[in-house]
């Protein structure tokens, strides 16, 4: 389940708990909130399913409906958007226990709503493979002076520290 | 921290950055941190471009970062030394009480600060004992094998939980090697019932309507009254109340309005005005004046609210209006004759003399 927190301060860092917001019968973590077109949305992680979930908050921040399904056939984790250069872009990790992958996927349109709403695998994916140091997302991607930076977690408590089992990355220039 | 130099439909590429945005181990244990969001404290962030463009000769901008991981470092060498001492101490004591019989009542008292489980299981050796009175050769029988079994049980016991055992706990937390909550107050986890049909009746959404009123009597403002309560306490009292999952009609005055709507999770569509006195259910706009009229003063407000969490209905009114509403105080006819109410509570904080 996911909840919610309150403060009037966050420098103070004095949060109080408020209520559980979302509950699922399946396993809810990483609440991605993000605003767009003046609505607040959440992909949170939901593995168990296979897919990729959106939210939106029909009462911010008490209570989300179940939107869509962005993507599916995998079971994803950490999944963190970002808008760059006119469309969506998808941060996720594949959690094959025994070979994690970092996917990013791209939309057609900006529109999350929208009927047409397509997700494409990036053609360079899996841009890492095995590597847990690079693979998993760990929290908002930052876009600073129009530079992308995104925070990948040092160790990684839940998955295997196994070696790399493919040459990386995996770009297109190799 | 990764940087993306390059990203398109066609191509991808990134390296890492460790130097962009430095994380210092003074303000929490990086190694442990799983998820980090970033924001500039700066609305716009021009602050912090203008001083990235003048070279770091402006001040230092400012981010405010929301991480998880552990609050206090986790030290294996503590919780080790805990272990052996927890399980030392224990041994000796179970050797001695066990070993002289006549110190067991002192024994069985430290010992039972420490492990109730220890304790009960002496009683039952000390009413086996008198229940049975065995010869000394076999109490000496008796001794040498539960001595070695009790160490082993204790051992066992003491070194997989010693971190979380009634004596070890209290000394590993005071010591912070085990992480606790970082929030002040974590307050109860409320599961949500099914959503509210549109259209209902709040008191058809579920079959306990629960009826409060919250006025402020001034009386953390009496001085010959100390030990009373503040307003702000009867405040956080009720924000528990109303954190309940049920059906509410609550009467409060125009200042504690959002004070609800913040614990209900509710917003205000409209406010429309309903004569006291009348039924709770909604009147015409011919019948409001009417009654407005009559009573020019004695009209509240009902709020219609939208998108709430949890069913409310929140009257903004006064006490005296209150008790000019509900005369016994005690009965809420219509929501008594409800045959879809099946309960009806009223909680009083302040009953009226």
């Amino acid at each position: 389940m996911i909840a919610v927190a309150w403060t009037d301060n966050p420098l103070e860092n004095h949060w109080h708990y408020q209520q559980v917001v979302l509950e699922e019968e399946f396993y809810l973590a990483y609440p991605f909130v993000f605003h767009y077109m003046g609505e607040y949305f959440m992909i949170p992680s939901t593995r168990d399913t296979n897919s990729i979930r959106l939210y939106r908050a029909t009462l911010f921040p008490n209570r989300w409906t179940f939107v869509r399904t962005l993507v599916e056939g995998h079971p994803f984790v950490n999944t963190s958007p970002i808008l760059h250069e006119g469309r969506w872009w998808l941060f996720t990790l594949l959690d094959h226990n025994d070979n994690p992958q970092l996917i990013i996927f791209y939309s057609n349109t900006l529109d999350l709503l929208a009927e047409d709403l397509v997700w494409k695998p990036h053609p360079s994916c899996p841009c890492y493979s095995g590597d847990t140091k690079r693979t998993k997302p760990g929290g908002r991607p930052l876009i600073f002076d129009g530079v992308i930076y995104r925070y990948v977690p040092p160790v990684n408590f839940h998955l295997s520290q196994s070696p790399p089992k493919q040459p990386l990355p995996l770009t297109s220039e190799n | 921290m990764h940087q993306v130099t390059q990203l398109t439909t066609t191509l991808f590429v990134e390296r890492e950055a460790t130097h962009v945005f430095p994380m210092e181990q003074h303000a929490w244990i990086s190694k442990r941190i799983q998820h980090i969001d970033m924001h500039p404290l700066s609305e716009l962030g021009e602050d912090i471009i203008a001083s990235y463009a003048s070279g770091g000769k402006m001040t230092p901008p400012k981010w405010i970062a929301a991480v998880d991981g552990n609050r206090y470092f986790y030290n294996p060498e503590t919780t080790f030394a805990i272990q052996v001492a927890t399980f030392m101490l224990v041994g000796v004591l179970s050797i001695w009480a066990i070993w002289y019989p006549h110190n067991y009542r002192l024994a069985r008292k430290c010992i039972a600060g420490i492990s109730l489980s220890l304790a009960d299981g002496l009683s039952l050796f000390r009413s086996w004992r008198h229940a049975t009175r065995p010869s000394r050769s076999a109490l000496r029988r008796i001794k040498k094998l539960i001595l070695p079994f009790a160490v082993i049980i204790v051992a066992l016991l003491y070194l997989w939980w010693a971190g979380l055992s009634i004596f070890g706990y209290p000394l590993c937390h005071s010591l912070q090697c085990i992480p606790t909550a970082s929030f002040d107050n974590s307050g109860p986890i409320i599961i949500p019932s099914a959503p509210i049909k549109e259209g209902s009746l709040h008191h058809e959404a579920c079959p306990i309507t629960v009826v409060v009123a919250l006025f402020d009597i001034g009386r953390g403002e009496n001085p010959d009254q100390e030990q009373m309560q503040s307003w702000d306490n009867y405040l956080s009292y009720f924000a528990t109340v109303l954190s309940v999952n049920s059906c509410y009609i609550v009467h409060v005055e125009q200042d504690t309005v959002d004070h609800v709507l913040r614990h209900r999770g509710c917003t205000v569509q409209s406010e429309t005005i309903i004569p006291l006195n009348s039924s709770l259910v909604f009147s015409g706009k011919a019948e409001e004046e009417r009654q407005r009229a009559r009573r020019p003063q004695g009209v509240s407000k009902h709020l219609i609210l939208k998108d709430c969490k949890y069913p409310t209905d929140l009257w903004v009114t006064s006490l005296r209006d209150l008790r000019d509403s509900y005369p016994n105080f005690h009965m809420i006819e219509n929501i008594l004759k409800d045959p879809k109410s099946r309960c009806v509570f009223l909680l009083c904080f302040d009953p009226p003399s």
